[in-house]
C-alpha cells in the first residue's frame, strides 16, 4: 500500500463508476459482464465475478448505488488505496459468490451496492474503532454502521421487494428481486478487510502512511485529542 | 304522371330501408358457451415472473348472435398480423419472457376454459390474451341513387352510403386462476359511399379500414392498460401475487435516500474536519 496524502484523488473509485456506467448503458456489455450460475449449480464465475458489479437494472439503480459507491469508495481510497484495491479484488468475487450461493434460485447478481456496502462498512469500522478517531468521528461511525445494519435487516425481511426507489420500480413487475445476502456479504467483507488492514497497521508492517481516519488537516477542536 | 310519382316514392322507400351485416366473435360466448349464467370460481392470481404470454384469436362461431358466422373480412393471415401487433406490445415489457402467437386452429369454437387449459400446457404459457372483434356494416342509399335510373349513373354516381362500426378487444386472462387481469378495447367508425357496381368491394375496403383503425385504438388502450396493470400490482399486492421463477436477477440498492444519508454523514465529517 503506497503512502497517500489526504488529498489523494480517488481515481480508482471514479474509474469503477465510469466502468459501471459503460456496462449498464450497453445491453451487449451488460450481458457479457453479468455473473450467471450454470445449471449444474457450479458457479460459472470468471471475470464476471468482478464485472457483474458494474451492471445495473436501470439508470436510477445505477444512480443510487453508484453515488453511494463513489462517496464511500472515494473516502476509503483517500485513507487507504490498498484497502480499496483489496475490496475490489477480494471483496467483489466474495460478494458475488455469497449472493449466488445463499440464494440458489437467483440466476444472476448485479449492482455496485454490494461493493458500496463493503466500503461503507470499512469506513464505519475505521471511524468507529481506529485509535486516531475522535468522539464525533466515532459517533458518525456508529451511525453509519447502524444504517448498514438497518439496510441489511430490510433486505432480509423485505421478501425480495426493493426498498430503494429503483428496485421498487424494477421488482414490482420485472424479473428482478433484491439479492438478500449481497449487502450482508459486502458488510462482512468490508469489516474483515478493515480489521486486516488495521492489524497490519498495528503490527508495524506498514507500506503506507498510518491510517488517517477522516484525514485531519490540523486538529483544532479541544475534543480532537485522540 | 302517377307512374312517375310511384317511382319516386319507391326510390325514396328504398332510401329509407338499409341492410345490416355483422360478423364477430365473443369472449363470453367462447368461455361460457353452454351456461351463460355460470359464474366461474376464481382464486387470487399468482403470476410467476417472468411471464410467458399466449395470444389467440377467439374462434369464429363464438359470436354473440348465436349463429355461426364466417370471417369473410378477416382471413387467418390478417388475424396473424393483428396478433403480432398485440404481441409487440407485450414484447416491450421487461417482465415478459416469451410470447406465443397461437394459431386459430388450436382453439375450438366455444372451447371455454378447458380449451385454454389445454393451450396453457401445450404452449407453456401463464396468461392468455384473447383477441375478439365485432363488426357491423350498414348500407343504404342516398338521394343520389335517383341517378341510377339513367343506368350510366349506377356506374359513376356514388349513391350507396356505407357505415362500418368495428370493435376490437383484447382480454387478458390468468388461466390458472380463471381471473381476467385486464381488457383493452378499441372502436372505429368508417363512413363512405360507393356506386352500386363496386359496392361489395367498397364494403370490403371499409371493413379492412375499420379493423385497422380499431386495432390502432386498441393498441393505444393496451399500452395504457399494461402500464396501469403494473401500477395496480404495486398498489394492491394482495390482489395479484407475484412470485419469481428460478433464474431471476438479484440486485442490491441503497437508493437515493441511502446516497443522501451517506452524503450528509460525509459532509458532516468533512465539516468537522475543517
Amino acid at each position: 500500500m503506497a503512502a497517500r496524502t489526504p488529498h489523494t484523488w480517488p481515481w480508482l473509485a471514479i474509474g469503477v463508476t465510469i466502468l459501471a456506467a459503460l456496462l449498464t448503458t450497453s445491453d451487449a456489455a451488460s450481458a457479457w459482464a453479468t455473473a450467471t450460475r450454470i445449471p449444474s449449480r457450479e458457479l460459472g464465475l470468471g471475470w464476471q465475478a468482478w464485472t457483474t458489479h458494474g451492471v445495473h437494472v436501470s439508470a436510477l439503480h445505477l444512480l443510487g448505488s453508484g453515488l453511494v459507491w463513489l462517496m464511500a469508495g472515494a473516502a476509503v481510497e483517500r485513507i487507504s488505496r490498498g484497502s480499496l484495491i483489496a475490496l475490489i479484488l477480494a471483496g467483489a468475487p466474495a460478494i458475488t459468490w455469497a449472493a449466488l450461493v445463499a440464494e440458489p434460485e437467483m440466476g444472476s447478481y448485479v449492482g455496485l451496492s454490494g461493493l458500496a456496502c463493503a466500503c461503507v462498512a470499512w469506513l464505519a469500522c475505521a471511524w468507529l474503532w481506529s485509535e486516531q478517531s475522535h468522539k464525533r468521528t466515532r459517533l458518525l461511525g456508529a451511525i453509519l454502521l447502524m444504517a448498514v445494519g438497518i439496510r441489511i435487516g430490510c433486505d432480509l425481511l423485505g421478501n425480495g421487494r426493493g426498498w430503494g426507489l429503483a428496485l421498487n420500480e424494477a421488482t414490482a413487475g420485472d424479473s428482478v428481486r433484491v439479492a438478500r445476502y449481497a449487502h450482508l456479504a459486502g458488510a462482512l467483507a468490508g469489516a474483515l478487510i478493515w480489521f486486516i488492514y488495521s492489524g497490519v497497521q498495528r503490527a508495524g508492517l506498514r507500506h503506507s502512511a498510518p491510517a488517517t481516519i477522516i484525514p485531519p488537516r490540523v486538529p483544532t477542536h479541544p475534543t480532537d485529542t485522540p | 304522371m302517377l307512374l312517375l310519382i310511384a317511382a319516386i316514392l319507391g326510390t325514396a322507400g328504398c332510401m329509407s330501408f338499409g341492410q345490416r351485416t355483422a360478423q364477430g366473435t365473443s369472449v363470453m360466448q367462447f368461455l361460457y358457451p353452454k351456461e351463460p349464467d355460470h359464474i366461474e370460481r376464481t382464486s387470487t392470481p399468482v403470476l410467476s415472473l417472468p411471464l410467458r404470454v399466449g395470444i389467440a384469436f377467439v374462434p369464429s362461431g363464438s359470436g354473440n348472435r348465436g349463429a355461426w358466422m364466417a370471417d369473410a373480412h378477416l382471413p387467418e393471415a390478417r388475424k396473424q398480423q393483428l396478433m403480432k401487433q398485440v404481441a409487440d406490445q407485450f414484447r416491450e415489457l421487461p417482465y415478459v419472457s416469451a410470447i406465443e402467437v397461437i394459431p386459430s386452429a388450436y382453439l375450438r369454437t366455444e372451447g371455454g376454459f378447458e380449451n385454454l387449459d389445454q393451450l396453457k400446457s401445450m404452449f407453456r404459457v401463464d396468461v392468455i390474451a384473447l383477441v375478439a372483434y365485432d363488426q357491423v356494416q350498414f348500407t343504404g342509399e342516398s338521394v343520389l341513387s335517383l341517378a341510377y335510373w339513367t343506368i350510366v349513373g349506377a356506374y359513376v354516381v356514388q349513391g350507396e352510403r356505407n357505415d362500418t362500426q368495428t370493435l376490437m378487444e383484447t382480454v387478458v386472462f390468468d388461466v390458472a386462476s380463471r381471473r381476467m387481469l385486464f381488457r383493452a378495447p378499441g372502436t372505429s367508425q368508417v363512413k363512405a359511399s360507393a356506386t352500386p357496381i363496386n359496392q361489395s368491394e367498397a364494403l370490403r375496403t371499409d371493413s379492412g379500414k375499420g379493423f385497422d383503425l380499431a386495432t390502432t385504438a386498441m393498441i393505444e388502450n393496451l399500452k395504457g392498460e399494461l402500464t396501469g396493470f403494473r401500477e395496480r400490482i404495486k398498489q394492491t399486492p394482495d390482489e395479484i401475487k407475484i412470485v419469481h421463477k428460478p433464474g431471476y436477477t438479484g440486485a442490491g440498492d441503497f437508493g437515493l435516500w441511502g446516497a443522501a444519508l451517506l452524503a450528509g454523514i460525509v459532509a458532516w465529517a468533512g465539516r468537522r474536519r475543517n
